[in-house]
């Protein structure tokens, strides 16, 4: 969603009238069963011909994933829907455009910060905002 | 909303035209006298004609008995004459045979006897032309010319007794002096009873022929009473019609005003006094252009000046008309070309004052404006709840039935922004900055029922004017609406744009079944003439939309044939709508800008590309990339979008 234009009130026509169902159509699933928030993406080098015949979200994923992101980070830098963004790259992931890669756990789950900390700073996160 | 509804409109009116011929053409059959006009004029002029044949039958008869009279008279005096003739004859034989010389009395002796007895009884006589042929004479009636003719057949007896005793006795006989002597004086008795028949014949006929004369004369007066009754009546029938209508353009709400081809007024019916509180007779020689109001001059002069073109032709418009106390009137006019007819020589123009019908729908489109701008309002709010709601929604399946509100909710916002249009009210902007095209074209996708089986392609990076992109956007949500309910749902619509000489085209695609000449042309003509009656507007409304849409910026809309079946709808943005955005300058040739919003997952999406992408841009491009700045009118823009066979 990535449209400029006109503006009202800080809300652009695109924003006002593009709808996010359009760019999968209506698709919410992915094809990837595990495809989560902080998968990691890269686009595949060497198959630019085939960038140029994607749509426009696939080709600007396509541009940001050059470098590893996750999957979290391209829905907030292109300002697409997580759902969205989700359909979208696990479609280019069966077409072979990018990679998915999966963090490993490195620690173990004693390692793990107590739940209660986790929550504090989530709610800590959220206020800033 | 394209085929079902014209379909049947076309159907009706067809039947009652029929049905109107049909009822003319049985009116033709009834028996009417062209004169007379009306049915009242005949009732009360009925009797003069029946009187009027009556006279002439009888003055006809009367003329041809008259001449048999005449005829037969004619033949009476001939056989009398001839009867005459003989006796002499007879008389000049029997003498001769007396005296010693050759002569055949007993000859004339029968002859003589025989027009007598025709005279009397009846029978025929040989053709006074001659020639062998025969002419029948009716027996004598008057007393007096019977008493003459007996008294002539007595003498004839009496004569050819003493001829026959003259020839028998010879010169010997005693009685022979006396015999001659009296036979002298029986022939002068007979010519001169002979001639008083003849003469009193001669007098019955013309006593009679005179009589028939008079009865002429008299028929001949009554006729000519008859005919002039006849023309009086018709005169002040004439009159009476003639009042009539006057009195009726007199008092009728509409005026009637005829225009010189000077565009000056001729005449003028006095019904404007009420209309427009101006007298007749102080427009006659002004000009119409002065009353009609300056923002409508414009479009009166190109339908009057289209019209002076064409005798004969009727064209229809509305405009506003200047009262006497500065107040303007909505009028409708309908105005027929008469300078063919020398009795008229100018423009007919019926003028009805539709003010209050113009203030009634004023009223109804305020009101449509301000229900639409409230449900606006909430559906807005509806679609900003529905984006936070989407935004923090990370399970498939919820956000499925999120997309499908979003979906239900965008449909809602075009119904009501339609009627936004339609209501007629201008509206505040509320988008300044231009827009990408091919966000526009995607909104409409997403405000179509079936998006999901909508393929864009090819649109360049082109911008669109703030203030048209909504409207924009709404056409082509129409227009692909129209494509996807007309054809197959396993088919796709295709929507792929590319430059012209003096904008830029798009072009919405369907693989339907089409439609025939007639309804193309029909969805054509409702395109191009979008302000037709409110209810065609509810009934057809999606032509109708889009008509309005496109006059509002100048955009032009047309309907094609596909050479592969279906229609396409090519709907031509002028230049001065579009900008350019980023590295593609305007009107550039093209670089694809690639595929958007595919429907499916891209790993079919990449199949079915070499399928439809290709042709869905080529056409385009193939007339774009040469000649860019083409200065083709729009015909010539619409042809650059058709897809080539």
């Amino acid at each position: 969603m990535s449209g400029g234009g006109a503006h009202e009130g800080g809300r652009t026509w695109s924003r006002h009238y593009r709808r996010p169902y359009t760019v999968t159509g209506g698709r919410t699933r992915p094809a990837h069963d595990d495809l989560e928030l902080e998968t990691l993406v890269q686009t595949v080098t060497g198959i630019d011909e085939q960038l140029a015949g994607l749509g426009r979200e696939q080709r600007s994923i396509a541009a940001l994933s050059r470098e590893v992101v996750s999957v979290a980070e391209i829905s907030a830098r292109l300002d697409l829907l997580l759902g969205v963004t989700r359909v979208i790259v696990g479609d280019m992931a069966l077409q072979g455009v990018v990679v998915l890669y999966r963090p490993q756990a490195t620690v173990a789950d004693a390692d793990l910060p107590p739940v209660e900390l986790l929550e504090r700073v989530l709610h800590g996160l959220r206020n800033i905002s | 909303m394209r085929r079902s509804p014209s379909a049947e409109v076309g159907a009706a009116s067809a039947t009652q035209r029929t049905a109107a011929g049909g009822r003319s053409g049985i009116g033709r059959l009834v028996p009417r006298l062209p004169i007379l006009g009306d049915l009242r004029l005949g009732r009360r002029l009925g009797w003069v004609i029946p009187v009027l044949i009556v006279l002439v039958t009888a003055i006809v008869g009367y003329n041809a008995r008259a001449i048999g009279q005449q005829r037969g008279s004619a033949l009476v005096v001939y056989t009398a004459a001839r009867q005459r003739a003989l006796v002499e004859r007879y008389t000049k034989d029997v003498l001769l045979v007396v005296d010693g010389f050759q002569a055949d009395p007993e000859d004339s002796g029968e002859a003589m006897r025989q027009p007598v007895d025709v005279l009397l009884d009846g029978g025929s006589v040989r053709a006074p032309q001659g020639g062998g042929a025969r002419v029948k004479v009716s027996p004598a009636r008057d007393w007096k010319v019977r008493r003459k003719l007996e008294q002539d057949r007595r003498l004839i007896d009496e004569l050819i007794h003493t001829g026959d005793r003259l020839l028998k006795g010879g010169r010997s006989d005693p009685g022979h002096g006396a015999d001659v002597t009296r036979l002298r004086v029986l022939s002068a008795q007979l010519s001169s009873v002979s001639n008083d028949a003849v003469q009193e014949i001669t007098q019955q006929t013309e006593a009679s022929l005179s009589r028939l004369v008079r009865i002429e004369i008299a028929l001949g007066l009554l006729s000519v009473l008859a005919a002039l009754a006849l023309g009086l009546l018709l005169r002040r029938a004439g009159t009476e019609q003639a009042a009539q209508f006057r009195s009726l353009v007199n008092n009728s709400s509409d005026l009637i005003t005829v225009l010189a081809p000077d565009g000056t007024i001729a005449y003028q019916s006095p019904s404007v006094q009420r209309v427009l509180g101006r007298r007749a007779a102080d427009l006659v020689g002004t000009a119409l252009g002065d009353l009609v109001h300056p923002d409508d001059q414009h479009d009166v002069n190109i339908s009057l000046t289209k019209l002076v073109e064409a005798p004969g032709a009727t064209a229809n418009f509305g405009c506003r008309l200047q009262h006497e106390d500065g107040s303007w009137r909505h009028v409708e006019s309908i105005c027929t070309n008469l300078a063919d007819d020398p009795r008229v020589n100018g423009l007919v123009l019926n003028i009805r004052d539709v003010t209050e019908q113009a203030a009634l729908r004023k009223s109804i489109g305020d009101l449509l404006h301000n229900l639409a701008r409230r449900s606006q309002g909430l559906v807005d709010r509806q679609l900003e709840l529905i984006d936070e709601l989407e935004r923090s929604e990370v399970d498939p399946d919820r956000l499925h039935e999120l997309f499908r509100m979003d979906h239900l909710a965008t449909r809602m916002r075009r119904n009501v922004e339609n009627l936004i249009v339609l209501s007629g009210v201008e509206q505040r902007r509320r988008w300044s900055e231009s827009v990408p095209l091919r966000d526009v074209v995607e909104a409409a996708v997403a405000e179509v029922e079936e998006y999901d089986r909508v393929q864009v392609a090819g649109i360049y990076d082109l911008t669109l004017a703030g203030r048209a992109a909504s409207d924009v956007a709404h056409l082509l949500a129409e227009l692909v609406e129209n494509a996807t309910s007309f054809s197959s749902p396993t088919t796709r619509v295709e929507v792929s744009g590319g430059p012209t000489g003096n904008g830029y085209v798009l072009e919405i695609e369907d693989h339907g079944i089409g439609m025939s000449d007639a309804e193309l042309a029909e969805a054509n003509r409702r395109l191009a003439e979008p302000l037709a009656a409110d209810v065609a507007v509810s009934r057809m409304m999606g032509f109708h939309v889009v008509g309005r849409l496109a006059a509002r910026h100048g955009i032009r809309v047309q309907l094609r044939h596909c050479w592969f079946g279906g229609v396409a709808a090519l709907v031509l943005l002028p230049a001065v709508l579009l900008g350019s955005a980023g590295e593609h300058p305007a009107m550039a040739p093209p670089v694809p800008a690639g595929v958007m919003a595919a429907p499916e997952p891209l790993l079919l999406a990449k199949t079915t590309e070499s399928g439809w992408q290709p042709r869905a841009h080529l056409p385009l491009r193939r007339h774009a990339a040469p000649a860019p700045n083409r200065g083709g009118d729009t015909d010539a823009a619409a042809e650059a979008g058709e897809p080539v066979e």
